[in-house]
């Protein structure tokens, strides 16, 4: 892996210590797949570079020609080939011709009839050139001198036929393809023949043409494989043949072997670096592939087949590879932007312009600040040449001079080649210096954890306990004081919101009112801890947290199947306050602990719950868009850190370099993503008994089923029996099927016909017994997770420099320590147990400001989710570190977190308006008083469902209720998937409970601020909106509520205004109210204009109420 | 660390607006409350659909947003590739598409069904599809060399109205409403209109304020009946009733803000149901289209069966922008298959509908708002969340798959340069040619000039959410489409 280390300078390098795979970053990099292809029939010679695709189709360089049989790409980036059957080009790719070479007339051959078919260059620019008619090969200086003659045997002189292919071997001999004598040999360096193999003809006879109705031994290339053993292209054989020295045919490639492809002249022939060979298919026709690149096992790997482009007569093409690439970049390329551009983008010890390093592969692809600099997809449009072209006003590159029109053809080649670079310059990698500074290391929130005392404070009286210490001294500091305790009334509606999101009911307040026992604070919150419905309320804000929703979004938003076990498990956890650290653990890696349970594998759900798209553009980056989801919600939940910021370039805000992302997603690299196939996405967790129970049930349908399915055999066998009698012949195979349908009737008699057909119908019926739990959680494809790359710019097709899983740098400089378990990495514990480990400084601060904030309505950090150096500052970081601290000593258990907060004074204050107070500090940042909130969406649901007298407050957990949703908010939807109707099940439910489909919200629950679903949500927006007016004005849903609520108070008071009023006004707000709220009630009920009926007024005021700020808002 | 005070205590408004949750808060309303005299407020910047000054001079109020939904076909519309017809039913290969049914090398090429003719001063070429629109093309600026990243319509969606694949984002409306306010605050700022064959795939996504706060989001309009949802009084109740009902609310919520007088939530929540009350008649005016004459509904094809339903949501468009609405987008198309332009199976039967549908009343909401002065000011956009392909999807039938490589899309008003195409597709009108930004574009160059015609600078307008500075076009920014402005 590469290094961390700290920036030793203004630039810090990070060097390649030789465990990277460079090479393997390099070509998985958008190297472009390039081709080097002729085509006489088009007469055009042409480089082919990726499109963007994986295979090369598209034309990025091409020349004229008349006829070709040889061609070749030099080192140092020319083109060699031949313009007709004599003569000889060396040109470059700006097409500058700087070598030729005329076969016609040079060296004593002017006036002979001669033919080139091969040719090629050797080291010291010296040229072999194979010369059919004059039946030689020979060897020229760049000159032209003559400097060997090879004289070649020929059985059936021709000057268009005598050769083929013929090529130098590092030994010094020749191995020459003799079309004409359909025969291989190699020569000596004096001509001597020293090796021969006459091509078979496999007893077929000859037939004439060139397309693939052909049959003949016209051999067009031989090559020498390392082996010893020749490979060869038979030309209109259609085939491939690797013959041994002993001339056994040892592999052979034919007609028909390639699945889709009917082989015609097979023609050019290379053994690519991996091993594979690449095949020319000459004269196929159109539909065919012209050029195949195939393994030694006859897999196609890519084709190229574009009749626009090349057509009939493809008779060379070779692979542009790598190896020459580097030659160029190294020869060319470096020494250019060495003179030219290292000085502001590549000096290891001065400054770097621009953020743009050009000395490392993944820099050059990343680009600079303002973004990347060469266009990969269509290279002509890279920045770069506008910058070096000086067509960017803003960016002339070189400033001073520009460069001269040949260096900026090689930069421009370059570019076109998909900027490669040598293997030693990725190593590289520079990153961004200013990311993990003095001043980020400092920030407040990286500290370690502190265990401030508690201030002293004057007027002790006041404080409950050493939280109001640190407010008191605050407020003391400013000049303030605190307000006084709230009444009872008030206090007992405030912390039961707080603790269980649901008004107190009438006997509850009454029977705190009148408790004047010095404990009756502490035994009221004991007791709605204890209630199941404080699992119900914190659960939801949970859920905020975790992007909770129970579809997948997107095209079809399909249902997360189980999804409602992982709310269930966490309604469990707050409920049996189940310790923090081990609830955090379980969500991670609840499936890697020692002692996986039922519980802590459901848990793990919370991997499952984000967006997925079943019909991705782009499946292998909708894989990291999956793991991008994972990284960002474990980042904000448990850290309070905003990493996603990070994927595509380091933080802009945070010490957060891109490196930190990977390292955090190598955690989950190895996680089976997100998929339709339940056996990927769900775990069964029933138990032993549960499960011997299902293995109980099924065995006896397995039983049931060989019973029926013995007899329906019988049947069957008799139909048979009974069909050969009848037609004289046997049922072949599978046609009984079909056959028992049509003749059963007749063959088998009425009465078995139809028995056959109940036994088919009940062996249908007989389906296997399912698990009765299954939960949506995480699996790992076992131990040994694929490499982690960090992506260039993010994308999952430009894969860097290769990381291990690591915590945030600016955190720790701890290595996780994993130990991979049977089917999963462990990664995932590790990264478990450092968050929740006394190495991190933030896990026990995040989680006891977001207790704070749902108490308070703000955190003492108000970016909950960001403790990072752009979020919020903790107006009180003493208090934050003293609550963090207790927290942690007292085992992560959150019901003593709440109750410290609960019984302080801090949250019993009052209210109520102090003047002064407000003036100085007009947005409570010191709490001197508790501010009043609005409830939330569900909370102001579930109280109208409580006045109405419809919420079933009796059943805590279970799967997911559909409420009825207006037709007009269905109709909105491509296809109405909603399933939820008028029943009471369905409707009388707590919010939380509700399905919650990502594309279709409860609109009332949408429009007052619920949670996004789709990334995590720490503070809910508070808006007021006309259509929340109208959604309590005038849904049915309200009216409804009205109604009920109406007829509720109608059967406990009666139909008297006085007593109506009262009691409906004391529901809603939780004490009775003083005369003049009577008097407008009553005066509303008698003053109503035209009532339809008796009930309407009464309905009306019910609304009324409804509606009331003092009834959706708390003190 | 000390534990010195971290936030000054004295604050402007601002600040403490910023603070809480995403920038603002539930102030929202008192703004227009002072304005009415309700609520007595020195300040009313906290307003966020409080009218906004632009960045910049603005050619244009408001846009028109024309949902081709399911992706109408370039080559059969305004892309014109005469050499297609004789190729039709031809095989060819060598070229890459990418569409519903994945990669494919190639295929069978389906001609232009429809013939092509040169229309206006401009002679641009226009398909016999739009035998109205076509007179209107002097008007309009063809974009003919826009891709996508996607070709899947549920991502697709999302990336032509939010600018991202991934769902979570504000639409493009929301943007608007965010930077601009809202210039009528008894309307919406952002309305959306859908086709009564259902809602595009993934429903209100593609309308969310996404990561900003639902009081940027759009709200769905329907053109009869209510016309927002809950907007009508409920059952039997009369209006005097419900003035009778609100006026005890507004009774006893004035008593309670009494001992909380510096809440101004509470003052904001008071304000909002006169609010609501005043929209249950301002809405119903906006969509009561009895006040229009029988030559403009006629103009708009409300005469003819085929065209009336478009038309009166056309129609309506237009009276929401005389109304001060912001952004207004309508969808031509519903639910699946042939529903919508999604034209897998018969190029001409979808094609001819929907075209049918959609022709004159687009061509009469040209002519009706330029007759009314309107035009300058109003910014048209047609188009899908992509194109189609130049060959067939299936072995048989005229059917073309998805195409998000090169489509055409088309901007008229608002300061628009009309009379125009810019960019090109290849020969077979497949894939978009040319240098990215300058002749070829991608969606967020569209949105850029959307929002800089708009006034807003769409390399400026960021919004703050999880860590970043987001925006529309991107963090990479974008640049407007230089020709047509």
């Amino acid at each position: 892996m590469l290094e961390r280390i700290p920036p030793l300078s203004a630039v810090a390098i990070v060097v390649g210590l030789g465990l990277c795979a460079p090479a393997r970053a390099q070509t998985s990099t958008p190297v472009r797949h390039r081709v080097l292809a002729a085509d006489a029939s088009r007469g055009r010679i042409a480089i082919l570079a990726d499109a963007g695709n994986g295979s090369p189709g598209k034309v990025v360089w091409d020349a004229k020609l008349d006829n070709i049989h040889d061609l070749q790409y030099l080192d140092n980036g020319n083109l060699l080939f031949q313009t007709s059957w004599t003569k000889l080009v060396e040109m470059t790719p700006d097409k500058k011709v700087t070598w030729s070479y005329d076969s016609a007339q040079q060296n004593g051959n002017a006036g002979k009839q001669v033919q080139v078919h091969a040719f090629q260059r050797l080291a010291g620019g010296v040229t072999m050139i194979a010369e059919s008619g004059p039946a030689r090969i020979i060897e020229v200086d760049r000159a032209g001198r003559l400097l060997k003659v090879i004289p070649l045997t020929i059985d059936n002189p021709d000057p268009h036929r005598d050769t083929r292919l013929v090529r130098k071997l590092q030994n010094g001999h020749y191995l020459v393809a003799h079309e004409g004598d359909g025969a291989v040999r190699e020569y000596d360096a004096d001509g001597r023949v020293v090796w021969d193999y006459d091509v078979p003809l496999f007893d077929r006879p000859r037939k004439g043409g060139h397309g693939p109705g052909a049959w003949g031994n016209q051999t067009f290339a031989a090559i020498r494989l390392p082996n010893g053993n020749t490979l060869i292209s038979t030309g209109n054989g259609h085939s491939v043949l690797e013959v041994s020295r002993k001339k056994q045919i040892v592999w052979r490639l034919k007609q028909d072997d390639l699945p889709g492809i009917r082989l015609a002249w097979v023609t050019t022939l290379e053994v690519l670096p991996g091993g594979n060979y690449l095949i020319g298919n000459c004269h196929a026709g159109p539909g065919q592939p012209q050029i195949i690149e195939i393994t030694p096992d006859k897999r196609v790997v890519w084709k190229f087949e574009n009749f626009a482009v090349l057509g009939n007569a493809v008779s060379n093409g070779t692979l542009i590879d790598a190896k020459g690439d580097e030659r160029f970049y190294r020869d060319k390329v470096q020494p250019i932007l060495a003179n030219n551009c290292y000085k502001c983008h590549g000096n290891r010890d001065g400054k770097i312009r621009g953020e743009l390093w050009l000395r490392s592969r993944t820099n050059v692809v990343r680009g600079g600040h303002d973004g990347p600099i060469i266009d990969f997809v269509a290279p002509e449009q890279s920045r770069l040449l506008r910058f070096i072209n000086h067509e960017d006003a803003e960016h002339r590159m070189p400033p001073k001079q520009k460069l001269p029109a040949e260096q900026i053809a090689v930069l421009t080649e370059w570019v076109a080649r998909g900027a490669p670079m040598s293997v030693a310059e990725s190593e590289w990698v520079y990153e961004k210096p200013t990311l993990l500074t003095a001043e980020a290391k400092a920030h407040w929130a990286f500290q370690p954890i502190a265990d401030p005392k508690p201030p002293e404070v004057e007027g002790e009286g006041w404080c409950k306990n050493d939280i109001d210490r640190f407010v008191l001294a605050r407020l003391q500091q400013a000049g303030l004081s605190p307000n006084g305790p709230a009444d009872k009334v008030s206090f007992i509606r405030r912390v039961t919101y707080s603790v269980t999101g649901l008004p107190p009911t009438v006997e509850e307040i009454e029977a705190f009112v009148a408790d004047r026992s010095a404990d009756a604070h502490e035994r009221l919150v004991d007791r709605l801890l204890a209630s199941p419905h404080y699992g119900e309320h914190w659960a939801r804000h949970w859920l905020d947290l975790v992007r909770w929703g129970e579809t997948n979004g997107y095209e079809r938003d399909g249902d997360k199947p189980e999804a409602w076990r992982y709310r269930q498990y966490v309604i469990d956890a707050f409920n049996s306050n189940k310790p923090y650290d081990r609830f955090v653990t379980e969500q991670i890696a609840g499936d890697e602990l020692d002692d996986p349970t039922a519980d802590s594998i459901t848990a793990t759900g919370f991997l499952r719950l984000g967006l997925w798209d079943d019909e991705p553009a782009d499946p292998q980056q909708a894989v990291f868009d999956g793991l991008d989801d994972i990284v960002r919600t474990t980042s904000e939940v448990f850290l309070g850190l905003t990493m996603g910021c990070a994927r595509c370039h380091d933080h802009k805000l945070d010490p957060i370099p891109q490196r930190d992302y990977y390292a955090m997603l190598a955690f989950f690299r190895n996680i089976q993503p997100y998929s339709k196939n339940r056996a990927d996405i769900l775990t069964d967790v029933s138990t032993a008994e549960q499960k011997r129970e299902v293995a109980r049930k099924n065995a006896v349908i397995h039983e049931q089923r060989a019973e029926l399915s013995a007899r329906l055999d019988e049947i069957r066998s008799a139909f048979a029996a009974a069909y050969r009698k009848d037609q004289g012949k046997e049922i072949e195979g599978r046609r009984l099927e079909q056959l028992l349908r049509d003749h059963g009737r007749r063959l088998l008699g009425q009465a078995e016909f139809e028995e056959q057909q109940a036994l088919r119908r009940r062996i249908r019926r007989l389906r296997d017994v399912p698990s009765p739990h299954m939960v949506l959680s995480i699996k790992e494809r076992g131990p040994k997770p694929p490499d982690t790359h960090v992506l260039i710019r993010g994308s999952a097709h430009a894969p860097g420099a290769r990381v291990e899983p690591g915590f945030p740098q600016i955190l720790t400089r701890t290595e996780p320590r994993v130990t991979p378990r049977k089917s999963s990495s462990g990664r995932r514990r590790a990264l478990a147990e450092w968050i929740v480990g006394p190495d991190n400084q933030l896990a026990a601060r995040v989680m006891v400001n977001r207790v704070w904030q749902f108490h308070f309505g703000r955190g003492i950090v108000r970016s909950s989710s960001d403790f990072g150096m752009q979020g919020r500052k903790p107006t009180h970081p003493k208090l934050l570190d003293w609550l963090a601290t207790r927290f942690v000593q007292d085992g992560w258990d959150l019901k003593k977190l709440h109750k410290r907060i609960l019984l302080s004074a801090t949250y019993r204050q009052s209210s109520a308006t102090n003047k002064e107070a407000l003036a100085k500090d007009p947005v409570n940042v010191l709490f001197w008083r508790v501010d009043v909130r609005r409830l939330t969406a569900e909370e102001l649901r579930d109280s109208i469902l409580v006045l109405s007298g419809r919420l079933d407050g009796g059943k805590i957990g279970g799967p997911s209720v559909y409420p009825a949703f207006p037709i007009e908010v269905l109709k909105s939807q491509s296809r109405i998937t909603w399933r939820g109707n008028d029943s009471i099940a369905n409707n009388s439910r707590r919010s939380v409970y509700t399905f919650v489909k990502r594309s279709l919200l409860d609109p009332l629950i949408e429009s007052f601020d619920a949670a996004t679903t789709d990334t995590s949500c720490a503070v809910r927006f508070q808006t007021t909106q006309p259509t929340q007016a109208l959604t309590l004005l005038n849904s049915e849903f309200i009216h409804k509520a009205a109604r009920d609520m109406t007829e509720r108070l109608v059967r406990s008071v009666g139909t008297d205004p006085v007593k109506f009023v009262t009691e409906a006004l004391t529901l809603a707000t939780g004490r009775t109210p003083d005369r003049e709220h009577v008097r407008t009630g009553v005066a509303f009920l008698e003053s109503f204009p035209d009532p339809v009926d008796a009930r309407q007024a009464l309905q009306q005021y019910c609304l009324i109420v409804l509606n009331l700020n003092e009834f959706a808002f708390v003190d | 660390m000390t534990d010195k005070p971290r936030e000054p205590l004295s604050q402007s408004r601002r600040d403490f607006l910023n603070q809480l949750g995403g920038g603002f808060t539930s102030l929202a309303l008192t703004g227009m409350l002072s304005r009415d005299g309700f609520f007595a407020r020195p300040e009313d910047s906290a307003n966020p659909l409080a009218a906004k000054p632009p960045h910049f001079a603005a050619k244009a109020k408001a846009c028109i947003f024309l949902f081709m939904y399911g992706g109408p076909s370039q080559i059969d519309t305004f892309d014109y590739k005469p050499n297609m017809y004789r190729l039709d039913g031809k095989t060819v290969h060598g070229f890459e598409t990418h569409g519903r049914g994945g990669h494919r090398n190639g295929g069978r090429i389906v001609g232009p069904k429809w013939k092509f003719k040169q229309c206006g001063e401009s002679g641009l070429w226009v398909s016999d599809l739009f035998p109205h629109l076509s007179a209107c093309v002097d008007k309009i600026a063809f974009l003919k060399s826009m891709t996508a990243i996607s070709p899947i319509h549920g991502s697709a969606l999302l990336m032509m109205n939010s600018g991202r694949i991934i769902s979570g984002s504000p639409a493009l409306g929301s943007w608007v409403n965010y930077g601009l306010g809202s210039q009528n605050e008894d309307l919406p700022g952002f309305v959306v209109m859908l086709d009564p064959r259902g809602g595009p795939i993934s429903g209100a996504k593609n309308w969310s304020s996404g990561y900003m706060p639902a009081v940027y989001q759009a709200t769905m309009m329907r053109p009869t009946g209510e016309p927002i949802l809950n907007l009508k009084r409920f059952g039997r109740l009369s209006e005097a009733q419900q003035r009778h009902m609100l006026d005890t609310l507004a009774r006893y919520n004035s008593r309670h803000l009494a001992d909380r007088a510096d809440n101004s939530e509470l003052a904001a929540r008071i304000a909002s149901y006169e609010l609501a009350y005043r929209m249950q008649s301002t809405a119903p005016e906006a969509v009561d289209l009895r006040q229009e004459t029988e030559e403009t509904k006629a103009l708009y094809g409300m005469d003819d069966k085929r065209s009336a339903e478009f038309g009166r949501r056309c129609l309506l468009a237009r009276r929401l922008v005389e109304r001060g609405v912001r952004f207004i987008q309508v969808y031509s198309g519903g639910g699946h298959n042939d529903d919508n332009w999604d034209a897998h199976n018969d190029m001409v039967f979808n094609h001819t509908l929907h075209a049918g549908e959609t022709d004159k009343p687009i061509a009469g909401l040209l002519l009706d708002l330029e007759r009314r002065g309107l035009l300058d000011e109003t910014i048209v956009v047609w188009g899908g969340e992509f194109g189609r392909q130049p060959t067939a999807e299936y072995a048989k039938g005229t059917g073309r798959d998805h195409n998000a490589k090169g489509f055409t899309m088309w901007v008229a008003g608002g300061g628009i340069k009309g009379g125009q195409s810019v960019g090109e597709t290849d020969e077979l009108g497949h894939q978009a040619q040319g240098t990215l930004g300058v002749d070829k574009f991608e969606v967020k160059h569209l949105h850029a000039t959307i929002l800089h015609q708009m006034g807003l600078d769409p390399n400026h307008l960021s919004y703050f959410y999880g860590g970043l500075n987001r925006r529309l076009v991107g963090v990479e920014g974008a640049g407007i489409i230089k020709q047509i402005v």
